[in-house]
């Protein structure tokens, strides 16, 4: 196997995120005014190249390397996904230089690099890149987490979010050391090949399986594997919180998604089963879990765990647009978490708390940015006609066709639970009176572009369901082969 | 037997559905989107007003006040225009939505939801007349109840399944903030009590809508394709009864009923209008439309279950009001009653208890909106509702005597009026099906008679105590808009062919159409 062109076309949107990753971060040595804004903009610029490369790459269908990487509908859709959250995170992210100091300038290109693992685990097909991709992503993370080392907050986040992705990391390494074992191949598709002529309470086979399930399920945030998850998104800055629960979480199920059909999709053991329990524990404990919070950022840890839960119950029945409807929900997710947290940071920001009762009076002071955390609040309860509405009738439809009435309706129900927490949230901040006075100051550019950008998906996506679900469509078709 | 001399009026369109005319240019066909849409873009543009001196906060309501009368206004033309048809909707509008997964973008009124439109264009009319005195967040206050006029319309109007459910939420979240933060003391209770049976069987009629989605031979939510579908009995009966819940604890039917008297006593007065007029009539609607529009088949085999929930609610609703000190709670308390007679019309699934059952939610909607109203003026008068407060209030306020008086006449029945004429038809056309249950709820209507004439008595005749001797009646605002829905009520009871014909082809359609 030699390195091609055509090879190295394949990687062409990577290679851009990867080459402004690496301007970015020599620009990080520059200590002048400009360095910041210039590498901003060079990241910007660098994610809107991959961008135009994905679209050149939008119908073809590439398989390099021996199959360990795939550029297909699935992968394209993601990396789309990818690089459009990468792009307002940097947007939301813009006015934090003081608060990320030392390491503003760095920033970016550590969110670039983020990017490059996310999008390599939409191509990856092969247990070795599958590790690598993952690693990749994960130690960006980490760093990221981090990254405002003074803040004790912050670096006690970074640590448990290294210990504990460490920890899953192990798990899925022994999941997929035993799947080579057991078939002695790499590549995804052979080992699926190889495990279908096994029984379905084949002892390596489940031990396998359970191992894949539980390492990657830390990564997703799936209850029980979900520790870490209200420690980062309290203790770590809130842009990379936005990143890790609209991107990270995403590249994390386009991984999850494929590993899961490719090598137990043809198998007799019942995973959807497995995936059906953990979904209805996921969404239950998440949600009754937010129910009692009193701050907002561990508030939106605890509901994004429940987001995960849903992910799932599409995931159950696969074969009945249960993948197109994951899909939707990712991307329904993505926008409404950055526009949940870009209305969040840009508040605390002024008000320097995340305590609920404090964002009494928000709608007074800023009644723009109170609109847009009403707009995702609402997405993320399901309230029509925003585009998490649709989103969960999808998720609904899909896991009732595969036979699992049952767990939409837990979900169903957890739509009520979710929909009690938030309604807390934005009665708080829209009418109760405030604590103190305080003049709320103007909103920089870059987080005004990111806000309505994602309030206006938010509610706008609603109305283009069909080309929607036709790209989902489209994007699933590759793994149901 | 056959039906009273006055009931031969009603012209019975003819078994055979008429050819469909090839084009009807007259009907104007973003009419009832404009109905439905009007409110919530004025809505968002009121959004964009300041509302913190009094000239601001005028406009505001002046602004919500215009897209009320524009609805009304739309909803008059409406049903100026409308013309009594067979099996077919009027002012239809059929646009892709959602392709390939089956949801279209779906509207149009027929003889059973024409009177819903209407009322819902009156009470929201007279909502916002009533509401002038909220001084507090009056921007915020207008935009939601603009938005729930939106939702309320959009059901009404929608013949799509997914839309009619997504306008159904969209009036919730809503109705939740007007009852917890405009409400009286015990609002927040009533507001989070209301959220969790409404936001619940919302969950089950969205399992019910998905169940039929899917087991449907075609991937469709159309309303139409969808009533002509046989399904399985145990799917049909399973979808019915997930409907039958959910409509079911939005009329109020005992024993999902105990969020209604705390959310009407609770709510500003004229949110209770609209939740008592417009969306409880959400549940009653919804029982004609798929029930008994669709499940008819069902509806007879568990008729008899229907009866008893129907007769609970009737005594339930007339013995609690006869408990009750508080005037706000026995009118609540008296809607349950109300509601309850619409049940029974649905459980006998005759042509004449149906149309007495539509007729019933019209003048009861009407009917409720100005009880509440009045029991608003007294209380905002004398500074309480209690009854045994209050005695001898027709010396000082003859007006609101006089009013109170007629609502109530009107509320029970008097001959003459709009509801004597549907309790009529209710219990003339149950009475074949259900012998036993129907003569046991004409004692139901003795029943709310006592409560409100004793009501009448204790409250406006007796010796007026001196604490109520400088009370003043009610103005001309509240004059005007409490006639005006009296009027109607007169008017539909002298001329009931006003609405009745309509009701009674969008009934026959429905019945035939359920294949009964």
């Amino acid at each position: 196997m030699t390195l091609t062109l055509a090879n190295l076309l394949a990687f062409s949107a990577e290679l851009w995120v990867l080459g402004a990753a690496l301007v970015v971060l020599g620009l990080a040595l520059v200590r002048k005014n400009g360095a910041r804004l210039a590498a901003n903009l060079v990241a910007l610029g660098g994610l809107a190249g991959a961008g135009g490369t994905l679209i050149t790459q939008l119908r073809s269908s590439i398989d390099i390397l021996s199959g360990s990487y795939l550029v297909d509908g699935y992968a394209i859709f993601f990396k789309a996904l990818f690089l459009g959250a990468a792009a307002l995170t940097l947007l939301i992210s813009f006015s934090d230089a003081e608060q990320l100091e030392p390491h503003a300038g760095e920033f970016p290109g550590f969110v670039l690099l983020a990017t490059l693992g996310a999008m390599l685990m939409a191509s990856v097909a092969d247990l070795i890149t599958v590790f690598v991709a993952l690693e990749l992503l994960s130690l960006n993370l980490y760093v990221l987490a981090a990254l405002v080392k003074r803040d004790s907050a912050s670096a006690e986040a970074g640590i448990k979010y290294i210990v504990l992705g460490l920890a899953g990391s192990a798990v899925l390494l022994y999941g997929l050391a035993i799947l080579y074992g057991l078939t002695g191949e790499t590549a995804l598709s052979a080992v699926g090949h190889a495990l279908a002529t096994r029984g379905a309470t084949d002892p390596g086979l489940l031990l396998a399986l359970a191992l894949v399930v539980g390492g990657l399920g830390f990564k997703l945030g799936v209850i029980p594997f979900h520790w870490w998850v209200p420690d980062v998104y309290e203790g770590a800055p809130l842009p990379v919180v936005a990143f890790i629960s609209g991107a990270a979480t995403a590249a994390g199920f386009a991984l999850f998604l494929r590993v899961m059909l490719l090598t137990f999709g043809s198998t007799q053991v019942a995973w959807p089963a497995l995936l059906a329990i953990l979904a209805a524990v996921t969404m239950t404990l998440g949600n009754l879990a937010a129910l009692r919070q009193t701050g907002v950022k561990r508030l939106l840890g605890y509901a994004s765990i429940a987001q995960a839960g849903y992910v799932l119950t599409a995931a159950v029945g696969l074969q009945e647009g249960g993948l197109s409807a994951s899909l939707f929900f990712l991307l329904a997710s993505i926008f409404t978490n950055l526009a949940a947290f870009a209305a969040i940071i840009a508040y605390t920001r002024i008000i320097g708390s995340d305590r609920i009762n404090d964002l009494a009076g928000m709608w007074r002071r800023t009644p723009a940015l109170t609109l847009v955390m009403v707009l995702a609040f609402a997405s993320l309860v399901g309230i029509p006609p925003t585009v998490g509405f649709f989103a969960r009738v999808f998720v609904f439809i899909a896991a009732m066709a595969g036979g699992f009435a049952w767990l939409a309706l837990v979900g169903m129900l957890n739509s009520v639970l979710s929909a009690i927490y938030f309604l807390r949230v934005i009665k708080v901040a829209c009418f109760d009176a405030p604590a103190f006075e305080l003049e709320a100051p103007p909103i920089d550019a870059a987080m005004r572009l990111a806000l309505g950008v994602t309030a206006v998906a938010v509610v706008v996506l609603g109305a283009f369901l069909t080309p929607l679900l036709s790209a989902t469509t489209y994007s699933a078709g590759p793994l149901l082969r | 037997m056959t039906p009273p001399l006055f009931l031969e009026a009603i012209p019975q369109p003819s078994l055979v559905p008429s050819a469909p005319t090839p084009s009807e240019p007259s009907l104007p066909m973003v009419l009832l989107s404009a109905i439905v849409w009007v409110p919530a873009i004025v809505a968002v543009v009121l959004l964009l007003f300041p509302s913190r001196t009094d000239a601001q906060k005028d406009r505001i309501r002046t602004g919500a006040l215009g897209a009320t009368a524009t609805v009304l206004a739309l909803v008059l033309v409406l049903w100026f225009g409308f013309r009594e048809q067979f099996q077919q909707f009027a002012y239809e509008e059929k646009r892709d939505w959602i392709r390939g997964f089956g949801a279209s973008y779906h509207l149009g009124v027929d003889g059973i939801s024409l009177p819903f439109v209407l009322l819902s264009g009156i009470l929201f009319f007279v909502a916002v007349l009533a509401s002038w005195r909220v001084r507090d967040r009056v921007k915020e206050y207008f935009v939601l109840l603009l938005v729930v006029e939106t939702g309320v319309n959009g059901v009404f109007a929608s013949l799509d399944y997914l839309l009619f459910f997504i306008f159904w939420e969209i009036g919730l979240i809503p109705m939740f903030f007007l009852i917890g933060l405009w409400g009286g003391p015990r609002r927040l209770y009533a507001a989070w009590k209301f959220l969790l049976f409404t936001i619940s069987a919302s969950a089950v009629m969205l399992l019910a809508i998905v169940i039929m989605y899917l087991r449907a031979p075609q991937r469709t939510f159309d309303m139409v394709t969808l009533h002509d579908v046989q399904f399985p009995a145990a799917v049909a009966t399973l979808v019915f009864w997930l409907f039958f819940i959910t409509f079911a604890v939005w009329i109020g039917a005992v024993p999902l009923h105990t969020w209604l008297p705390d959310a009407h006593v609770e709510a500003p007065t004229p949110v209770s209008v609209i939740l008592a007029g417009a969306v409880l009539k959400l549940g009653g609607y919804g029982l004609y439309r798929v029930n008994v529009g669709q499940f008819a088949s069902i509806l007879h085999t568990v008729s008899t279950v229907i009866l008893v929930i129907a007769l609970i609610s009737v005594f339930w609703g007339a013995l609690a009001a006869l408990a009750q000190d508080d005037m706000k709670r026995m009118v609540a308390y008296s809607s349950v009653t109300s509601m309850g007679f619409v049940v029974l019309a649905v459980a006998a699934t005759a042509q004449l208890a149906l149309d007495g059952g539509l007729l019933m939610m019209f003048a009861h909607g009407l009917i409720i909106a100005l009880l509440f109203l009045l029991v608003e003026a007294i209380a905002d008068r004398t500074g309480t509702r209690s009854i045994r407060a209050l005695s001898g209030l027709a010396v000082r306020m003859p007006r609101t005597a006089i009013l109170f008086s007629l609502a109530a006449l009107a509320a029970f029945g008097l001959p003459g009026l709009a509801s004597f004429m549907a309790q009529f038809m209710i219990f003339v056309g149950a009475y074949p099906v259900h012998r036993t249950g129907t003569s046991i709820a004409v004692l139901g209507v003795l029943l709310l008679t006592g409560v409100l004439l004793w009501t009448i008595q204790r409250v406006f005749f007796g010796s007026t105590p001196d604490a109520l001797q400088r009370v003043k009646d009610v103005g001309t605002v509240e004059l005007t808009y409490s006639s005006m829905l009296l009027f109607v009520v007169v008017l539909l009871g002298v001329l009931p062919g006003m609405l009745m014909d309509g009701i009674n082809s969008g009934v026959l359609s429905l019945l035939v159409r359920g294949g009964t």
